[in-house]
């Protein structure tokens, strides 16, 4: 009865007035070719920025790493470390670039759609921490040469004390990963969270209706 | 015969303007293009044009029935018309992409229910609860409040599944299975839980 009066309701709808008409034709070319995903959801160029800068960073710290490898060697393994850490994440983001493929994203049906958004969104926070990680060693790697120029006394003796490198690397990282987790990733905690509230509803109602459809 | 270069930056140009978006695919289809520009037309008998004029005419056929859907899920002029741009969209995005075996309407119909969920998604983040109706017309802002009416606080699956009824769709290929696993959110061994709620709230 119900559906009955909604249907009715749904054909009697009134032919779409002037305003409420949908643009087409000629703006019917520009939005065939414009992006449907809003920022939030369409990661896709940070991603590319992302591997551009570490790609580059890659670059650079490959030169050090050969300059320490063919001079003294009293820094390499701060180099080498941040190398492998470059590699990683140069292969972590490019695995998740190819994984999300957005021009096929869209043509998914709606519960692996949503699966798959909410994967995606999910290995996006975790690359924060790969972010401030690569961020501290950056920083590091900066200091260290403006000191070895600035002041190559003070970074002899730096050199030395070992320890205190690696200790200011990991002071640098944990302050990174907290700066990050208050200021950036709570909006997309805040998304994952609700697009997986949204698929656990579809999935619940699905099931529900299966069941009553074979009853 | 290989075409000019200029023919070239002016191609790319224009997948340029097309959003910088899905550039890897379109760069790699457009070289080729440009290097053999025949053995598309002779492997196939549909050429680039004429897929356009295809997809042109199917978003034309159809958009009613797309900008039906709206009525569901946007409360304003606005959040209507945007809704229907981005589904026009997904579904043109959908069917240049689409993988063989796929049927054009299905793609269609997938980014009608895709994009409607994602504004859903995107409207519940806003934070404003009763959000009034608002639209120019005033026979359509009435039929609008009464199918609201009517609706109450009906799921959107069944929002889905009434829309699909109302327009003689078929649902099969639409949702997918709700048996495959999907990813959980990680946890923490969890090894005595009552103690570790003790703990954390006495």
């Amino acid at each position: 009865m119900e559906l009955d009066k909604l249907q009715r309701q749904w054909d009697g709808f009134p032919e779409v007035s002037m305003e409420e008409r949908p643009v087409l034709s000629s703006d019917l070319e520009k939005m065939v070719v414009r992006n449907p995903l809003s920022d939030a959801f369409y990661i896709r160029r940070k991603l590319v920025s992302r591997l551009i800068a570490f790609a580059l960073l890659w670059l650079a710290d490959g030169w050090l790493l050969r300059e320490q490898w063919l001079g003294g060697r009293n820094d390499i393994y701060l180099y080498a470390a941040f190398f492998l850490l470059l590699t990683y994440a140069l292969f972590f983001h490019f695995r998740l670039l190819l994984f999300a493929d957005y021009a096929t994203l869209l043509g998914l049906p709606l519960v692996p759609f949503l699966g798959k958004l909410e994967i995606i969104l999910d290995k996006y926070i975790v690359s924060f921490k790969l972010v401030s990680a690569i961020i501290a060693f950056t920083l590091l790697a900066l200091f260290e040469q403006w000191m070895a120029r600035a002041n190559p006394a003070l970074f002899m003796i730096l050199l030395q004390r070992d320890w205190s490198k690696w200790l200011l690397v990991a002071f640098l990282i944990i302050s990174f990963d907290i700066l990050l987790m208050h200021t950036v990733i709570p909006r997309y905690r805040k998304l994952v969270e609700t697009v997986r509230k949204y698929r656990q509803g579809i999935v619940t109602a699905k099931a529900r209706n299966e069941i009553w459809t074979i009853k | 015969m290989l075409q000019s270069p200029l023919v070239l930056l002016r191609l790319l140009k224009t997948e340029f303007e097309y959003q910088n978006c899905h550039f890897i695919e379109n760069f790699t289809s457009l070289s080729v293009s440009c290097v053999y520009p025949k053995i598309r037309t002779c492997m196939n008998n549909v050429t680039h044009s004429c897929a356009d004029t295809d997809l042109r005419s199917l978003l034309k056929q159809q958009h009613k029935t797309v900008y039906s859907v709206c009525r569901l899920f946007a409360r304003t002029y606005k959040e209507h018309q945007r809704l229907f741009m981005n589904i026009i969209s997904a579904a043109s995005q959908n069917i240049r992409f689409r993988k063989d075996g796929v049927a054009k309407q299905t793609m269609l119909w997938r980014a009608c229910v895709n994009m409607a969920a994602l504004h859903s998604i995107t409207s519940s983040m806003e934070q404003t609860p009763d959000r009034e109706m608002k639209f120019k017309s005033p026979d359509y802002q009435r039929s609008m409040e009464d199918l609201g009416d009517s609706l109450g606080n009906t799921g959107d699956y069944d929002k889905f599944l009434l829309f699909l009824g109302f327009e003689k769709i078929d649902s099969k290929d639409l949702f997918g299975s709700i048996n495959r696993p999907t990813a959980q959110p990680t946890r923490s061994a969890n090894v005595i839980p009552y103690l570790k709620e003790k703990l954390i709230w006495s």
